[in-house]
């Protein structure tokens, strides 16, 4: 009888040891992962197809080679992390990458892997950002140096200046990431310190955002900003110039108008992705994507926006 | 936090600082700006007189039957005839009570509102009840619509008629000294046909659980000379002017329209003649510190209100926004 309850609490543990040492040392086995998924039917958001297309793949592709490419090493300088005593080590993933599937890698970016230096997402809501990270690592066992180097904008690292960090993803021509040139400093300077403190969400840019203080912040906000993009009400949606009260919706343009203050972000001429994706946010609840000291006024008057309405004023205001 | 008690308007106030808060409750009663049993108004005047009526009656059947009661336990008398026993039972028991709730139902009969299409009336007032304010549009003479919010103002001895909706909850309006209430029910438009016959200040309420600041949901309901009704309106259909910029640059205009100044959104109240309403809210005395108070933290004194906090403004952005409103006559 005491045998049998040594050999069953002994049994037992040594199973679970199994279990936790398989899911530390090497990458979930995907039988196990797919059980796993089943079972907890968590946070899964469809992958999203037609997402591949090289802003989506960029902002991941540079995010990999400030971050990941650290210990992961990359096609453009494989050996990069070698000499990092990690146990596991870290897996060449431009080698080991061949069949993994989405939600695999999804699991892996968002949550990290357990008992291993590798961490999950920064910014546990911002789905969009890790399919984006998804979207990019399907792409990378196929990608040769130049390849690599070309997507991750490789070029402009070798200017050792913030701005060409920035330019990275922040680039003329491809929403990759938001366009900076048509804010205020106010809004940049606000905008990177609440990606630093994590009041607003994203890996990406907490990633690059902590790495500032407070003076280079003022002086980046300055170089980075510009001119505003006038808008005119011609061709409105309705939402913009009068609101929806029947839904809470404030009149966009009151706060994203011409007279509005140098605090609160320009809309007009932004990219229409960007606002599409922030809205989307908006939608989704406040904790998701958090904000700057005047967000407030924004989760308050976005009010119930239909993915419709979304996308109609996301593309007049991407068309002023 | 702001104390919020300190600043609701007069009305809600303590009126004797010697009352403890147990006495509040009871004393809320009596005050005349939002009690049945100081009507104001035709429809007011009759519930009151219904309520006396059946409160006297009340009170004259409990003495006779307690007093019945009493002597036949008090007089040890012995048993009348059995006819006079009948006699007392096909009285007390039968005609009486027939008689007295035949009367009662006649009177109640001629209480009830008219039924069908009556007179055309003299005003009428669109009401849209929203969490947790009151929209308020007067039909002009012309037709044409003047807004305004939490503040009904009405011509004495005026038949007016309120179109009742909401785009939210069912709410219900309900102005105590002139009438009785009804819902205000999204997707329809109730009628409600009140008669103020007394100029005075009264308060009006939200009489259907709402949400969280139901209880603060309230509005001043003013009835006055009809000749200054007509100099009010003339006053209210005015655009506003004065300068704007502190108060469009923080994107108040995204909800609040100021007519002739800022038209973009309508979300929130319209404050074209903000400075002209006795209070902010429907509940706080408009002052410009207790303003201050209400633009920081709106949900302090409304909780759940759709407002944001603007506790982010300067003190420069908000004195120019403040004195921006003080404007607004």
């Amino acid at each position: 009888m005491k045998r049998g309850a040594v050999i069953a609490i002994g049994g037992s543990v040594a199973l679970l040891g199994l279990v936790a040492i398989l899911t530390a040392v090497r990458p979930p086995l995907q039988t196990f992962d797919r059980l796993l998924s089943a079972a907890r039917g968590h946070d899964m958001p469809a992958f999203v197809e037609g997402e591949d297309d090289l802003g989506v793949l960029r902002r991941a592709a540079v995010h990999y080679d400030l971050v990941c490419a650290e210990c992961h090493g990359s096609p453009a300088d494989p050996e990069r992390g070698r000499h990092l005593v990690l146990v596991p080590p870290a897996p060449r993933l431009h080698d080991r990458l061949t069949d993994w599937t989405p939600a695999l890698l999804y699991r892996v970016v968002h949550d990290g892997v357990p008992g291993s230096a590798m961490p999950g997402w920064t910014a546990p809501g911002r789905s969009d950002e890790v399919w984006a990270m998804v979207a990019f690592l399907l792409r990378l066992p196929g990608l040769n140096a130049d390849e690599y180097a070309k997507v991750a904008a490789m070029d402009t690292v070798a200017q050792d200046d913030t701005v060409a960090t920035c330019a990275r993803c922040h680039v003329r021509d491809i929403d990759a990431a938001p366009r900076l040139g048509i804010q205020s400093p106010a809004y940049l300077a606000d905008a990177l310190r609440a990606f630093r403190s994590g009041a607003r969400k994203s890996g990406f840019m907490q990633e690059v955002a902590t790495e500032l203080d407070a003076d280079a912040i003022e002086a980046l906000a300055g170089r980075l900003s510009g001119n505003a993009v006038e808008v005119s009400a011609e061709g409105a949606p309705a939402i913009a110039t009068d609101g929806n009260p029947d839904q809470s919706v404030g009149a966009c343009l009151g706060c994203h108008g011409n007279a509005a203050s140098p605090s609160f972000p320009r809309l007009a001429g932004q990219y229409r992705s960007y606002l599409e994706t922030q809205l989307h946010l908006f939608m989704e609840g406040d904790p998701e994507r958090g904000g700057g000291p005047w967000v407030a006024l924004m989760q308050h008057a976005s009010g119930e926006l239909t993915d419709a309405e979304i996308a109609d004023l996301a593309d007049w205001f991407s068309r002023q | 936090m702001p104390v919020i008690a300190s600043h609701l308007h007069a009305w809600r106030r303590n009126p004797n600082p010697w009352l403890g808060p147990a006495t509040l409750a009871l004393l809320a009663g009596c005050n005349p700006a939002q009690s049945v049993l100081h009507p104001a108004g035709e429809d007011a005047a009759e519930i009151a007189r219904l309520f006396w009526v059946m409160a006297v009656g009340a009170v004259v059947i409990w003495a006779v039957v307690f007093g019945a009661a009493v002597f036949a336990i008090v007089s040890r008398r012995k048993p009348t005839t059995e006819r006079g026993a009948d006699l007392v039972v096909l009285f007390g028991g039968v005609v009486f009570p027939t008689v007295t709730l035949g009367a009662l139902l006649a009177y109640g009969l001629t209480l009830l509102p008219d039924w069908g299409p009556g007179e055309p009336p003299d005003l009428r007032v669109h009401v849209e009840a929203e969490q947790y304010w009151w929209r308020v549009r007067i039909e002009g003479p012309d037709g044409a619509m003047i807004e305004t919010a939490n503040e009904v103002v009405l011509p004495a001895g005026a038949e007016v008629d309120f179109h009742l909706t909401s785009p939210d909850v069912i709410h219900s309006f309900w102005i105590p000294p002139l009438g009785g209430k009804m819902d205000t029910i999204p997707g329809r438009e109730n009628v409600l046909r009140l008669r103020p016959t007394t100029p005075g200040l009264y308060r009006g309420i939200c009489a259907e659980f709402c949400g969280a600041s139901h209880a603060f949901m309230a509005f001043e309901a003013r009835v006055v000379p009809p000749e200054d009704f007509t100099a009010y309106l003339a006053a209210q259909a005015e655009p506003a002017s004065g300068d704007a910029s502190a108060f469009v640059a923080a994107g108040c205009g995204g909800c609040h329209t100021v007519r002739g100044v800022v038209e973009l959104g309508a979300t929130g109240p319209d404050l074209t003649h903000f400075a002209s309403r006795a209070t902010i809210a429907g509940i706080l005395d408009n002052t410009s510190e207790i303003l201050r108070e209400w633009i920081a933290h709106p949900v302090a004194f409304k909780p759940d209100a759709r407002m944001p906090s603007y506790d982010m403004l300067t003190d420069d952005q908000m004195d120019a926004i403040l004195a921006f409103l003080g404007g607004l006559k």
